[in-house]
């Protein structure tokens, strides 16, 4: 026994869960994939990326919603209001915008030159007097509903939303708010298709319990150690439909001796994913819900807002992962690692060995993750049992149980 | 006339397949790589890599003439060529799948 597995309260009892085996069907089932489909894709917020991807006015970008075969863009226009709309020309259902981000105040369909404002208005049709009983001012591009909590940019597909933005984040939105993301505009973005449902791969980025064993050298001798070789986590707490766990940090560690480029790149005590250094006041980490039982062993907390993204952040650092579904067994992942510029050669040097590293890690995460979904399809086994590490995972089978259930957003998210 | 800055030419022999644009393609070559070459590379440039930046750091970072771009991009290769020594002593990640369908969309600046 070590320290760590004898926290009171459990983080069972923290985070208010069951306690039993969960059904795999859940990861399996093809009805289910259906009802996450209507009752959660198509009525939860969903983020779709950061206010600074478009600053300046006439900047865009395009998000690509496989489970909802649908295509949106998000614009940035003149009265600096950021819009989404369905990347759907009027005139016979083309896509209007074809690269993936750009800046341009208006949208030519290349199909017949149908072209839009940013701010969704059509505003050129060639030749238009042959359509008939035609009238432009109907035929804009379909606006989809929009808000922005914190510098993130959300979208929800219900033509009216049954809640706002804040109801839906309720007490994380509240709790979470005004974390001063740092570096905020810079950002190394690593992306794969998974072979995967969307939950499996949520699953692996969730929980510490894996590291030692998958992650022996790349993330072991940090985040696991004597005092805690299982990376128990120090703390938990679920805020509505949203949740958090605070990791644990090997704090002395040092780069064995015949690591010769990482002993010569970084200073002492230095990691990964950015620890607080001593005496160095990091605002990051002063706030409140970031390292929320404000220990010294602290490395990095997981937010996992629902349904499908990570805000992750260490004392120094902060980083994203979204998990979409493309079908029931296949995902897209995408992670950004928010970084400073370099402004030195040896800052440089430094940002390409986390590169590296970070890359490999998750190559690591990749074999185990699309043979647990394998696994679960042959059916061999009924339910998994889930570890007290693996909380978060728990909390959020049952979310998407309880979703999938509820006829009304209110009862959802009652 | 070399690709290198002068003083440097003993790194010639690497450049051909370490000196590539960017983090996603210094990845590829590092994991196509047999791993006794990632050694030879390595151990030639770690004894010179102090040196090395010195030199590259004459110039600003976004802006160096040709040759110190080519050192600069192979200081950066040593960082991939690190991983694969000094974690793994193989060319990829244990039990990784190869080829992988992970794909660094945007590296961090420049040559990333």
């Amino acid at each position: 026994m070590n320290e760590m597995s004898q926290l009171q309260p459990t983080l069972a009892d923290l985070v208010g869960v069951s306690t039993g085996p969960m059904p795999a069907s859940l990861y399996t089932d093809p009805n289910q994939y259906e009802l996450e489909r209507e009752r959660i894709f198509r009525r939860a917020w969903l983020m779709v990326g950061r206010e600074e991807r478009i600053v300046e006015p006439g900047q865009f970008f395009v998000k690509d919603i496989a489970i909802l075969s649908a295509s949106i863009i998000i614009t940035r226009a003149k009265d600096g209001q950021v819009r989404a709309f369905h990347n759907v020309c009027s005139h016979r259902g083309n896509h209007v915008v074809l690269e993936p981000e750009g800046k341009a105040n208006r949208f030519a369909c290349r199909y017949h030159g149908w072209t839009y404002k940013n701010t969704g208005e059509l505003i050129g049709v060639p030749d238009e007097s042959g359509f008939f009983d035609f009238d432009k001012k109907k035929c804009g591009l379909t606006p989809v509903a929009c808000d922005i909590w914190d510098g993130w940019i959300f979208i929800n597909f219900q033509p009216r939303p049954e809640v706002g933005l804040m109801e839906f984040l309720g007490s994380f939105g509240t709790e979470f708010a005004d974390i001063p993301y740092p570096h905020a505009d810079n950002c190394l973005i690593l992306s794969g298709e998974i072979n995967a449902n969307w939950k499996c791969l949520a699953d692996n980025f969730s929980e510490f319990y894996h590291i030692q064993s998958i992650h022996p050298k790349t993330l072991a001798p940090v985040y696991a150690g004597k005092d805690n070789p299982c990376s128990r986590p120090l703390d938990a707490g679920a805020y509505g439909a949203h949740r958090s766990v605070a990791g644990w940090l090997n704090i002395g560690y040092q780069p064995p001796a015949n690591w010769k480029v990482v002993r010569w790149l970084y200073p002492a005590n230095q990691t990964v994913t950015g620890t607080q250094k001593e005496g160095e006041v990091n605002p990051l980490a002063e706030h409140p819900m970031v390292n929320h039982p404000k220990r010294k062993d602290w490395s990095s907390d997981v937010n996992w807002i629902f349904p499908n993204w990570h805000i992750q952040i260490s004392a120094s650092r902060f980083w994203t992962h979204e998990f979409w579904p493309r079908n029931r067994s296949q995902s897209s992942w995408e992670a950004r690692f928010y970084q400073p510029k370099a402004t030195t050669v040896r800052e440089r040097l430094q940002l390409e060995h986390f590169t590296a590293t970070i890359t490999d890690t998750f190559l690591e995460d990749l074999a185990n993750i699309e043979s647990t979904q394998k696994g679960m399809e042959s059916g061999a086994k009924s339910f998994v049992y889930l570890h007290e590490s693996e909380i978060l995972i728990r909390h959020s089978l049952e979310q998407v149980d309880k979703w999938t259930r509820a006829k009304t957003m209110a009862e959802a998210l009652d | 006339m070399g690709r290198l800055p002068q003083g440097f030419e003993a790194f010639e022999e690497f450049v051909d397949y370490w000196d590539v644009p960017t983090s996603h393609d210094r990845w590829m070559r590092r994991s196509g790589a047999d791993y006794q070459d990632i050694v030879r590379f390595y151990d030639a440039m770690t004894p010179r890599m102090e040196e090395a930046t010195v030199h590259v750091e004459r110039y600003p970072l976004h802006d160096m003439p040709d040759d110190a771009a080519c050192l600069f991009r192979l200081l950066l290769a040593l960082m991939q060529a690190a991983i694969a020594v000094e974690l793994h002593q193989a060319s990829r990640v244990p039990y990784s799948p190869w080829p992988h369908t992970l794909k660094i969309g945007a590296g961090l600046q420049p040559f990333g």
